[in-house]
């Protein structure tokens, strides 16, 4: 192989696929030509930009963790607490979300990078625990149980007023979310993301080619971090009310769970999996108001007993007859 | 006189067994040292404590005169000190290329890069073409390393330590599991290295060693046993008595 063709080889991972601009034009369309659906796209954009962060996390770095609503839940409650207080320019209040998210990351990050595997669980575990936990009992800051009220949340840039039908903010969320993807993508295709997936797979053999394993982890660890702070302040943003509900163990495992049902480790797969979580919990919800949890259980068990490929792989080979025939 | 690679009295038990007994040796620059010894002999142990995976019971590191034996392993790599392992440890999802151009932008302080490009890094790419085309690797470059045939793999084992930019190169039997007619590949690889480069070879196929060795190491029992030319050592009933015997 020539010179080119090694360059070309190298560069191959960043190249945009159709599929990608298929997708991102898909969410365009759902927001142009349904405008009754804002709500829960917001929701489907929030959900998506958290499982994003799990899958640096999970899919990028290879830590497996049971405890991201920790981050999700202080972003929440950082860009609540600040539109309380009166900072209500909402992506001022995005970006302190997201540092202080990104500050307990890091902070945990030396807790979470030691041991195994089954050492992070407990440890990711144990740490949004405990930051429940604290919620809890710092009731005159977060109103404990009650939840947060009173926020304050202005005009996006100053200009674009959220509206009760959330136009505004499914587009809010859903730039956001693009934002972020690109920063993601970015990250992961330069030199600093071969080497954290290089971690991922093989640590031994990382170290032994000198890559300072925990210095990079901890970084991935950080901005992943940040970045579930930021999909959490804005679901406290686009709700204006943040309750002890953003921190709770079931916002981790449903997160654990959209990524696993989209795939880890080429970023899609959180967005992927939120769409489906979404919309398979809106139309079950509408079909059966009492069960449609049980009813969503049992597709995802089904989904991961068939094998997600062979679930998607119709879909997918349908869509790509009908791209090669245009 | 300053030597690539010393040890002194170096030291490690595991509970009960003493794997590595008072290792003293040196390795000078640019020799060409094998290192043989039976099963269980320690001679991964004494990797292992070299390259810093394992912390010696007791005992001193010396690279290039400088006391490293407390050194983090990434800043041994970064000085100098690169292994290969008796076991493949590979990326398997990654291809070759990616897999030497990341150990090449290591080596020049990028892996930790953002805003770099490394298909945009005209050194990275060079190099890495370079270290690939050094062991035979340039047809399966692009594809992922899992799909590679065990040989091609063992290349890559040795490729990859190479792009780090050795000073000191420790290859862990590199011929193990390789088909008798597939070895040649790992010598020629290995003649091309640069001539200042200190290696030293783990090997169990003698015939192997004596083509590429100036000098054997022989451990036995975790202690060096004895040392010497190729000659030296293949006349040495002691070593004909723990070692050449058994195979
Ligand atoms: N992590 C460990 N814990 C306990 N014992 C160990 C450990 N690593 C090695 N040993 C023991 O130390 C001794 C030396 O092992 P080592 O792997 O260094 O031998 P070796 O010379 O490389 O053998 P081989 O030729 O089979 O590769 C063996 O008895 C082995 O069981
Ligand atoms: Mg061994």
């Amino acid at each position: 192989m020539t010179y080119e063709g090694a360059r070309q080889a190298l560069a191959a991972p960043r190249r945009w696929q159709t599929m990608e601009f298929d997708f991102w034009l898909a969410i365009l369309a759902a927001y142009a030509l349904l405008p009754e659906r804002s709500l829960l796209l917001n929701e489907t954009a929030i959900l998506g930009l958290f499982a994003l962060s799990l899958d640096l996390v999970l899919g990028i770095a290879g830590i497996v963790s049971l405890g991201h609503a920790a981050f999700f839940g202080l972003g929440a409650y950082t860009a609540g607490l600040i539109g309380k207080l009166g900072l209500t320019e909402p992506i001022l209040g995005l970006l302190i979300a997201g540092l202080a998210a990104g500050a307990l990351g890091f902070a945990t990050s030396f807790l979470v990078l030691r041991g195994s595997d089954l050492t992070r669980l407990m440890v990711t575990l144990s740490v949004s625990l405990v930051m429940l936990e604290l919620a809890n009992r710092l009731t005159t800051l977060t109103g404990g149980a009650d939840g947060l009220q009173g926020i304050v949340i202005g005009a996006v840039l100053g200009t674009f007023e959220f509206d009760m039908f959330g136009r505004v903010a499914a587009a809010y969320s859903l730039i956001i979310l693009f934002l972020l993807f690109l920063l993601a993508r970015w990250l992961v295709n330069a030199p600093f993301g071969l080497a954290v997936q290089a971690i991922a797979s093989n640590p031994l053999r990382s170290a032994a080619i000198g890559i300072p394993i925990t210095r990079r982890l901890i970084a991935i660890y950080s901005i992943a971090a940040a970045i579930a702070g930021i999909a959490g302040a804005l679901l406290a943003q686009t709700t204006q009310f943040v309750s002890l509900d953003v921190l709770a163990f079931h916002r981790s495992a449903e997160v654990m769970l959209v990524l696993v049902i989209g795939g880890t480790g080429y970023l899609y797969g959180g967005l992927v999996g939120a769409v489906l979580f979404k919309l398979l919990q809106d139309q079950l919800s509408d079909l059966t108001p009492q069960y449609w949890q049980f009813w969503l259980g049992l597709i995802f068990v089904a989904l991961v007993v068939i094998g997600r490929e062979r679930v998607f792989g119709f879909p997918q080979a349908v869509w790509r007859r009908i791209r090669g025939g245009v | 006189m300053t030597y690539a690679l010393e040890t002194r009295l170096l030291q490690r038990r595991f509970g009960g067994l003493i794997a590595t007994s008072d290792v003293s040796f040196t390795l000078p620059v640019g020799g060409r040292y094998a290192l043989i010894g039976p099963n269980g002999a320690g001679k991964t142990t004494l990797i292992n404590l070299l390259t810093g995976v394992l912390r010696p019971s007791s005992g001193t590191i010396l690279l290039n005169g400088v006391d490293i034996t407390a050194r983090r392993p990434d800043h041994r790599v970064a000085a100098g000190l690169v292994r290969t392992f008796q076991i493949n440890q590979l990326f398997p999802k990654l291809t070759p290329l990616q897999s030497v151009a990341l150990a090449t932008a290591r080596r020049m302080g990028l892996d930790g890069a953002l805003r770099q490009r490394l298909d945009a890094n005209q050194a990275v790419v060079q190099q890495s073409m370079e270290v690939l085309e050094r062991f035979g690797l340039m047809d399966v470059m692009a594809q992922p390393v899992a799909t590679l045939a065990y040989g091609r793999q063992r290349l890559l084992e040795i490729a990859l330590a190479v792009a780090c930019g050795p000073k000191v190169l420790l290859l862990d039997e590199p011929a193990a599991g390789v088909p008798e007619a597939e070895r040649e590949g790992i010598l020629t690889g290995l003649a091309a290295l640069p001539r200042d480069i200190a290696v030293l070879m783990i090997e169990h196929d003698m015939d192997l060693v004596f083509r590429f060795a100036e000098h054997i190491l022989v451990l036995a029992a975790g202690a060096i046993l004895t040392q010497g030319s190729p000659a030296q050592i293949s006349a040495d009933p002691k070593v004909r008595e723990v070692y050449l015997g058994h195979s």
